[in-house]
């Protein structure tokens, strides 16, 4: 079995950490959090996160399913 | 004059803390790898680290130094030897890169960073037995070229870490990359993400993408 890395469990790094670290720019980070934050979204229902990708932007107040049948249709 | 020495002190604990949340990563660049890339920064991200690669090294550096010196900045270390074939570019060669860096880390563990923890990882189960057989005694991870596999052996690599990310919660990152790549890469003017700023902005993002994700 291979062995596991010895962590030494200091606290997590955050986003302004890794931007510092990788020389990100303070502006780009800001874009890129923001570029996040449009995308992650909590289920209010089920407590879950949510990721929106571009293809699935229904907002969420909009109807989510496509009405197929006539009948249904017919029925509302 | 006494108050200039905190300052010192500060920006000291401020180096240890980025070294201990980096991890090298040494994976092959190129197209086919381009999923499982994302994967190990998703899944480096989700357990609260910071990823570093060569990739970050300017042109014009002299390589070898800043190589060492990343390796060196880095408490943790993967090293992903899953490409020994030979590419399709003639004169046909097999990538050296990779066993070299892992052969620099290893003599780095050894002489001047005790506390330095690496690992390697595999594609195919005990290929590295013959490719690299002075390694035996050291089990790679085999993630069998895929996503998921990926997750899961960093879950078995990570498993002392605070931060105990679900598969899901390092897919969901791993999606938020894959959504916002195409912007990342056309401001660029790249066509891949084996490029610094490409590299750098994915980490940002995946690193943010953790944090909202992982409550802890």
């Amino acid at each position: 079995m291979a062995h596991p890395i010895r962590v030494d469990n200091s606290r997590p790094a955050t986003v302004r950490d890794t931007a510092r670290l990788l020389g990100v720019s303070k502006s780009r980070t800001d874009e890129l959090i923001r570029a996040v934050r449009r995308m992650i979204h909590k289920d209010d229902r089920t407590g879950e996160f949510v990721i929106r990708t571009k293809n699935s932007a229904r907002n969420g107040s909009t109807k989510a399913r496509k009405t197929n049948s006539k009948r249904r249709k017919a029925s509302r | 004059m006494a108050a200039r020495k905190p300052a010192k002190r500060i920006r000291n604990v401020a180096k240890l803390r980025a070294k201990d949340s980096s991890v090298f990563l040494n994976v092959p660049y190129d197209a086919a790898f381009e999923n499982l890339l994302l994967a190990y920064i998703a899944a480096i991200s989700a357990y609260g680290f910071s990823p570093r690669a060569t990739l970050e090294i300017p042109f014009g550096q002299r390589r070898l130094d800043r190589i060492l010196t990343l390796i060196h900045q880095s408490q943790y270390s993967i090293h992903d030897l899953s490409r020994v074939q030979l590419d399709r570019k003639t004169p046909t060669t097999p990538r050296f890169n990779m066993p070299f860096e892992l052969g620099l880390t290893v003599a780095l563990e050894r002489t001047a960073h005790p506390d330095h923890s690496w690992i390697v990882c595999e594609t195919v189960r005990r290929r590295i037995n013959k490719s690299l057989s002075d390694l035996d005694g050291t089990d790679p991870y085999i993630h069998g070229g895929t996503i998921a596999g990926v997750f899961r052996e960093m879950g078995n690599a990570f498993v002392g870490s605070r931060r105990q990310p679900t598969v899901t919660e390092m897919s969901q990152i791993y999606r938020v990359l894959r959504t916002q790549i195409p912007s990342v890469l056309k401001r660029a003017g790249a066509h891949d993400p084996f490029n610094a700023r490409v590299f750098k902005e994915l980490c940002v993002l995946a690193s943010t993408a953790a944090n909202e994700l992982i409550q802890i």
